[in-house]
Protein backbone atom coordinates (compact mmCIF):
# COMPACT_ATOMS: atom_id res chain seq x y z
CA UNK A 1 0.00 0.00 0.00
CA UNK A 2 1.39 3.50 -1.06
CA UNK A 3 1.00 6.62 1.19
CA UNK A 4 -0.01 10.29 -0.95
CA UNK A 5 1.00 12.64 2.31
CA UNK A 6 -0.03 15.60 -0.06
CA UNK A 7 -3.73 13.94 -0.45
CA UNK A 8 -3.91 12.21 3.03
CA UNK A 9 -4.90 9.41 0.97
CA UNK A 10 -3.81 5.95 0.68
CA UNK A 11 -3.70 3.60 -2.52
CA UNK A 12 -5.78 0.71 -1.99
CA UNK A 13 -5.18 -1.06 -5.16
CA UNK A 14 -4.20 -0.75 -9.14
CA UNK A 15 -7.31 -0.80 -11.51
CA UNK A 16 -7.44 -2.33 -15.20
CA UNK A 17 -10.72 -1.62 -16.31
CA UNK A 18 -9.85 0.38 -19.70
CA UNK A 19 -13.43 1.88 -19.38
CA UNK A 20 -12.05 3.95 -16.05
CA UNK A 21 -15.76 3.56 -14.80
CA UNK A 22 -15.25 3.47 -11.65
CA UNK A 23 -13.91 7.15 -9.39
CA UNK A 24 -11.83 6.52 -5.95
CA UNK A 25 -9.24 8.37 -4.40
CA UNK A 26 -8.06 5.33 -3.22
CA UNK A 27 -7.32 3.09 -6.43
CA UNK A 28 -4.77 3.54 -9.56
CA UNK A 29 -5.39 2.79 -12.76
CA UNK A 30 -2.49 1.39 -14.45
CA UNK A 31 -1.09 2.88 -17.60
CA UNK A 32 -2.21 0.19 -19.92
CA UNK A 33 -5.56 1.22 -18.74
CA UNK A 34 -5.03 4.61 -18.99
CA UNK A 35 -3.74 4.62 -22.23
CA UNK A 36 -6.51 1.82 -24.00
CA UNK A 37 -9.14 4.92 -22.05
CA UNK A 38 -7.40 8.00 -24.40
CA UNK A 39 -6.67 5.66 -27.48
CA UNK A 40 -10.42 4.78 -27.07
CA UNK A 41 -11.52 8.02 -26.95
CA UNK A 42 -9.67 9.67 -29.90
CA UNK A 43 -10.52 6.40 -32.30
CA UNK A 44 -11.44 8.52 -35.57
CA UNK A 45 -14.30 7.81 -37.72
CA UNK A 46 -13.57 6.33 -41.02
CA UNK A 47 -15.32 7.05 -44.35
CA UNK A 48 -17.53 3.95 -43.48
CA UNK A 49 -18.13 4.83 -39.92
CA UNK A 50 -19.26 7.91 -41.19
CA UNK A 51 -21.92 6.56 -43.64
CA UNK A 52 -23.02 4.47 -41.27
CA UNK A 53 -23.63 7.28 -38.71
CA UNK A 54 -24.18 5.26 -36.21
CA UNK A 55 -21.21 5.22 -33.62
CA UNK A 56 -21.62 7.57 -30.74
CA UNK A 57 -17.66 6.91 -29.57
CA UNK A 58 -15.76 8.31 -32.79
CA UNK A 59 -14.40 11.26 -33.78
CA UNK A 60 -14.99 13.08 -36.83
CA UNK A 61 -11.95 14.98 -38.23
CA UNK A 62 -12.02 17.62 -41.05
CA UNK A 63 -11.34 15.32 -43.61
CA UNK A 64 -14.06 13.15 -43.71
CA UNK A 65 -17.28 14.91 -42.05
CA UNK A 66 -18.35 15.41 -45.52
CA UNK A 67 -18.98 11.79 -45.85
CA UNK A 68 -21.69 11.55 -43.01
CA UNK A 69 -25.52 11.61 -44.45
CA UNK A 70 -26.54 14.71 -43.24
CA UNK A 71 -23.84 16.65 -44.55
CA UNK A 72 -23.89 18.68 -47.75
CA UNK A 73 -21.82 16.68 -50.60
CA UNK A 74 -22.05 19.64 -53.30
CA UNK A 75 -22.22 23.48 -53.15
CA UNK A 76 -21.54 26.12 -55.46
CA UNK A 77 -22.13 29.76 -56.24
CA UNK A 78 -21.50 31.59 -59.33
CA UNK A 79 -22.91 34.65 -61.30
CA UNK A 80 -23.79 34.10 -64.73
CA UNK A 81 -24.84 37.78 -65.79
CA UNK A 82 -22.37 38.83 -67.06
CA UNK A 83 -19.63 35.71 -67.53
CA UNK A 84 -19.89 32.87 -65.86
CA UNK A 85 -17.79 33.10 -62.41
CA UNK A 86 -17.43 30.68 -59.83
CA UNK A 87 -18.13 32.35 -56.54
CA UNK A 88 -17.28 29.62 -53.71
CA UNK A 89 -17.62 25.99 -54.55
CA UNK A 90 -16.50 22.74 -52.72
CA UNK A 91 -16.96 19.73 -54.40
CA UNK A 92 -17.37 21.45 -58.34
CA UNK A 93 -15.04 20.78 -60.94
CA UNK A 94 -16.23 23.41 -63.74
CA UNK A 95 -19.84 24.74 -64.37
CA UNK A 96 -20.91 24.47 -68.03
CA UNK A 97 -22.74 27.62 -69.72
CA UNK A 98 -25.13 25.74 -71.66
CA UNK A 99 -27.23 29.06 -72.85
CA UNK A 100 -28.86 31.69 -70.98
CA UNK A 101 -29.62 30.74 -67.97
CA UNK A 102 -28.58 27.16 -68.11
CA UNK A 103 -26.20 26.18 -66.16
CA UNK A 104 -24.44 22.73 -65.57
CA UNK A 105 -22.64 22.06 -62.14
CA UNK A 106 -19.92 19.08 -62.94
CA UNK A 107 -19.11 17.32 -59.53
CA UNK A 108 -15.48 16.41 -58.68
CA UNK A 109 -16.81 13.17 -56.99
CA UNK A 110 -19.89 11.85 -58.24
CA UNK A 111 -22.78 10.35 -56.52
CA UNK A 112 -23.15 6.65 -56.19
CA UNK A 113 -26.92 7.03 -57.91
CA UNK A 114 -28.97 9.70 -58.59
CA UNK A 115 -31.38 9.35 -55.78
CA UNK A 116 -29.66 12.25 -54.30
CA UNK A 117 -31.36 16.26 -52.98
CA UNK A 118 -30.62 19.22 -54.62
CA UNK A 119 -31.55 22.53 -54.89
CA UNK A 120 -31.29 25.75 -57.25
CA UNK A 121 -31.73 29.30 -56.27
CA UNK A 122 -31.17 32.51 -57.90
CA UNK A 123 -30.81 36.41 -56.44
CA UNK A 124 -33.07 38.84 -58.13
CA UNK A 125 -30.59 40.63 -59.98
CA UNK A 126 -31.31 44.50 -60.22
CA UNK A 127 -33.93 44.80 -62.71
CA UNK A 128 -33.55 41.28 -64.59
CA UNK A 129 -36.89 39.35 -62.95
CA UNK A 130 -35.49 36.42 -62.14
CA UNK A 131 -38.78 34.26 -60.30
CA UNK A 132 -37.93 30.56 -60.08
CA UNK A 133 -35.00 28.37 -60.67
CA UNK A 134 -35.42 24.33 -60.86
CA UNK A 135 -33.11 21.43 -61.11
CA UNK A 136 -32.98 20.30 -65.56
CA UNK A 137 -32.14 17.43 -65.24
CA UNK A 138 -29.32 15.26 -63.34
CA UNK A 139 -26.85 12.52 -63.37
CA UNK A 140 -24.61 11.09 -60.66
CA UNK A 141 -21.82 13.49 -61.97
CA UNK A 142 -23.36 16.85 -62.83
CA UNK A 143 -26.88 18.47 -62.29
CA UNK A 144 -28.24 20.79 -65.14
CA UNK A 145 -30.22 24.12 -63.64
CA UNK A 146 -32.12 26.53 -65.24
CA UNK A 147 -32.84 29.97 -63.74
CA UNK A 148 -36.26 31.77 -65.68
CA UNK A 149 -37.76 35.22 -65.74
CA UNK A 150 -41.45 36.02 -65.24
CA UNK A 151 -42.35 34.65 -68.57
CA UNK A 152 -40.88 31.55 -68.11
CA UNK A 153 -37.51 32.17 -70.53
CA UNK A 154 -34.20 30.84 -69.13
CA UNK A 155 -32.57 34.47 -67.96
CA UNK A 156 -28.72 34.40 -66.22
CA UNK A 157 -28.92 35.80 -63.20
CA UNK A 158 -26.51 34.87 -59.92
CA UNK A 159 -27.34 30.93 -58.69
CA UNK A 160 -26.81 29.03 -55.91
CA UNK A 161 -26.70 25.26 -56.10
CA UNK A 162 -26.06 22.58 -52.77
CA UNK A 163 -26.91 18.49 -53.16
CA UNK A 164 -27.03 15.79 -50.14
CA UNK A 165 -27.03 12.39 -50.46
CA UNK A 166 -24.60 9.20 -50.48
CA UNK A 167 -21.42 9.42 -52.37
CA UNK B 1 -8.43 31.83 -66.22
CA UNK B 2 -8.80 28.85 -68.98
CA UNK B 3 -12.36 28.36 -70.12
CA UNK B 4 -13.32 25.51 -72.60
CA UNK B 5 -15.41 25.78 -75.58
CA UNK B 6 -17.22 22.98 -76.94
CA UNK B 7 -19.89 22.91 -79.76
CA UNK B 8 -22.45 20.02 -79.27
CA UNK B 9 -23.66 17.79 -82.10
CA UNK B 10 -26.33 20.28 -82.97
CA UNK B 11 -24.54 22.92 -82.81
CA UNK B 12 -24.86 24.62 -79.60
CA UNK B 13 -22.11 26.34 -77.99
CA UNK B 14 -20.86 25.23 -74.59
CA UNK B 15 -18.65 26.86 -72.45
CA UNK B 16 -17.16 25.24 -69.33
CA UNK B 17 -15.46 27.30 -66.59
CA UNK B 18 -13.30 25.76 -63.98
CA UNK B 19 -13.57 25.97 -60.76
CA UNK B 20 -10.67 28.10 -59.07
CA UNK B 21 -10.92 25.42 -56.28
CA UNK B 22 -9.47 22.97 -59.14
CA UNK B 23 -6.10 25.24 -58.94
CA UNK B 24 -5.32 24.80 -54.94
CA UNK B 25 -3.90 21.73 -54.17
CA UNK B 26 -4.61 23.11 -50.49
CA UNK B 27 -8.79 23.74 -51.34
CA UNK B 28 -11.04 20.70 -49.50
CA UNK B 29 -12.13 20.20 -53.07
CA UNK B 30 -8.78 19.02 -53.68
CA UNK B 31 -8.56 17.27 -50.89
CA UNK B 32 -11.66 15.18 -51.34
CA UNK B 33 -10.60 14.11 -54.90
CA UNK B 34 -6.89 13.68 -52.98
CA UNK B 35 -8.70 11.22 -50.87
CA UNK B 36 -10.46 9.22 -53.32
CA UNK B 37 -6.89 8.50 -55.11
CA UNK B 38 -6.69 10.92 -57.63
CA UNK B 39 -3.41 13.63 -57.46
CA UNK B 40 -3.05 16.22 -60.01
CA UNK B 41 0.72 17.68 -59.82
CA UNK B 42 0.06 20.86 -62.45
CA UNK B 43 -2.62 22.97 -63.82
CA UNK B 44 -2.26 21.44 -67.09
CA UNK B 45 -2.74 18.39 -65.19
CA UNK B 46 -6.26 19.87 -63.78
CA UNK B 47 -7.27 21.29 -66.87
CA UNK B 48 -7.18 17.61 -68.87
CA UNK B 49 -9.02 15.99 -66.34
CA UNK B 50 -11.47 18.66 -66.09
CA UNK B 51 -11.97 18.48 -70.25
CA UNK B 52 -11.87 14.34 -69.83
CA UNK B 53 -14.66 14.56 -67.65
CA UNK B 54 -16.76 16.91 -67.81
CA UNK B 55 -16.76 18.07 -71.95
CA UNK B 56 -19.01 16.15 -73.92
CA UNK B 57 -17.11 13.12 -75.57
CA UNK B 58 -16.17 12.64 -79.03
CA UNK B 59 -16.47 16.65 -79.89
CA UNK B 60 -13.98 18.94 -80.92
CA UNK B 61 -12.98 20.90 -77.93
CA UNK B 62 -10.72 24.45 -77.80
CA UNK B 63 -9.19 26.06 -74.85
CA UNK B 64 -9.29 29.97 -74.78
CA UNK B 65 -8.87 32.44 -72.08
CA UNK B 66 -11.83 33.48 -70.29
CA UNK B 67 -11.15 37.46 -71.44
CA UNK B 68 -12.31 36.36 -75.36
CA UNK B 69 -15.87 36.31 -73.87
CA UNK B 70 -18.08 38.93 -75.32
CA UNK B 71 -18.79 41.78 -72.94
CA UNK B 72 -22.62 41.11 -72.60
CA UNK B 73 -24.35 38.03 -72.58
CA UNK B 74 -27.25 39.45 -74.18
CA UNK B 75 -27.04 37.01 -77.54
CA UNK B 76 -25.66 34.62 -75.40
CA UNK B 77 -27.15 32.19 -77.36
CA UNK B 78 -26.32 33.16 -80.92
CA UNK B 79 -22.86 33.03 -80.05
CA UNK B 80 -20.31 31.33 -82.31
CA UNK B 81 -16.84 30.98 -81.85
CA UNK B 82 -14.37 31.04 -84.47
CA UNK B 83 -11.36 28.64 -83.09
CA UNK B 84 -9.08 29.90 -85.98
CA UNK B 85 -8.91 33.20 -85.23
CA UNK B 86 -10.06 32.63 -81.39
CA UNK B 87 -12.93 35.21 -81.39
CA UNK B 88 -16.15 34.67 -80.74
CA UNK B 89 -18.93 35.96 -82.67
CA UNK B 90 -22.95 36.44 -82.85
CA UNK B 91 -25.23 34.54 -85.35
CA UNK B 92 -27.78 37.71 -86.37
CA UNK B 93 -30.40 35.13 -87.17
CA UNK B 94 -29.92 33.79 -83.93
CA UNK B 95 -29.85 37.28 -82.27
CA UNK B 96 -33.10 38.04 -84.22
CA UNK B 97 -35.19 35.21 -82.99
CA UNK B 98 -33.72 35.89 -79.10
CA UNK B 99 -35.13 39.40 -79.58
CA UNK B 100 -38.32 38.37 -81.01
CA UNK B 101 -38.39 36.01 -78.29
CA UNK B 102 -38.11 39.04 -75.95
CA UNK B 103 -40.91 40.80 -77.47
CA UNK B 104 -43.27 37.55 -77.73
CA UNK B 105 -42.86 37.99 -73.55
CA UNK B 106 -44.27 42.09 -74.40
CA UNK B 107 -46.70 41.25 -76.73
CA UNK B 108 -49.26 40.30 -73.99
CA UNK B 109 -49.76 43.16 -71.86
CA UNK B 110 -49.64 44.98 -75.16
CA UNK B 111 -52.31 43.88 -76.73
CA UNK B 112 -54.33 43.38 -73.71
CA UNK B 113 -54.23 47.40 -73.95
CA UNK B 114 -54.71 47.40 -76.81
CA UNK B 115 -58.14 45.62 -76.85
CA UNK B 116 -59.42 47.85 -73.72
CA UNK B 117 -59.15 51.28 -75.98
CA UNK B 118 -60.29 49.02 -78.97
CA UNK B 119 -63.54 48.29 -76.76
CA UNK B 120 -63.52 51.58 -75.87
CA UNK B 121 -63.48 53.03 -79.04
CA UNK B 122 -66.29 50.63 -79.70
CA UNK B 123 -68.40 52.00 -77.50
CA UNK B 124 -67.38 55.62 -78.09
CA UNK B 125 -68.38 55.00 -81.62
CA UNK B 126 -64.82 56.68 -82.97
CA UNK B 127 -64.08 54.71 -86.31
CA UNK B 128 -61.37 56.40 -87.48
CA UNK B 129 -59.39 55.22 -83.62
CA UNK B 130 -61.29 51.47 -84.06
CA UNK B 131 -59.90 51.05 -87.15
CA UNK B 132 -56.19 52.26 -86.23
CA UNK B 133 -56.09 50.01 -83.33
CA UNK B 134 -57.72 47.08 -85.59
CA UNK B 135 -54.82 47.70 -88.11
CA UNK B 136 -52.32 48.12 -85.24
CA UNK B 137 -53.85 44.62 -83.49
CA UNK B 138 -53.09 42.61 -86.34
CA UNK B 139 -49.64 44.23 -86.65
CA UNK B 140 -48.53 43.04 -83.05
CA UNK B 141 -50.33 39.45 -84.12
CA UNK B 142 -47.90 39.08 -86.65
CA UNK B 143 -44.94 41.11 -85.67
CA UNK B 144 -42.62 38.04 -86.32
CA UNK B 145 -43.31 37.94 -90.15
CA UNK B 146 -41.21 41.92 -89.73
CA UNK B 147 -37.98 42.78 -91.31
CA UNK B 148 -35.73 43.16 -88.28
CA UNK B 149 -32.82 45.18 -87.81
CA UNK B 150 -28.91 43.37 -88.58
CA UNK B 151 -27.31 45.97 -86.45
CA UNK B 152 -26.71 44.25 -83.16
CA UNK B 153 -26.42 47.72 -81.12
CA UNK B 154 -29.91 48.75 -83.15
CA UNK B 155 -31.14 45.27 -82.28
CA UNK B 156 -30.74 45.04 -78.88
CA UNK B 157 -33.64 47.72 -78.04
CA UNK B 158 -35.92 47.36 -81.18
CA UNK B 159 -39.33 47.65 -80.72
CA UNK B 160 -41.81 47.62 -83.91
CA UNK B 161 -44.13 50.81 -84.34
CA UNK B 162 -47.10 48.40 -83.38
CA UNK B 163 -45.54 47.87 -80.00
CA UNK B 164 -46.01 51.74 -79.41
CA UNK B 165 -49.13 52.57 -77.13
CA UNK B 166 -49.89 55.82 -78.32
Amino acid sequence: MATNNALNTSVNSFLTDTTMAAASNTNVYTGLAVKTYVDNLTTVATQSDQETATSITTLVTPGRQQYHPSACKVWCAFTAVTSTTILGSYNVSSLTDGGSGITTVNFTTSFSSTNYACSATADRTGSIAVTSAAIASRATGNAQMATYNTVFTPTDSVGHFIAFGDQ
Amino acid sequence: MAIIIVYEQDNKLLIITPAPEMFDSESPTRRLLSSNGIELESQQEVLSWIIHKDAPQHVAYYITDDSKLPQSRIWRDAWTYNQEADLFGVDISQAIAIRKTILQGIRPSVLSELMNRYLMALGTGDITLKEALELQINALNSFESLDFPSDLDVLANYLPDCFNIV
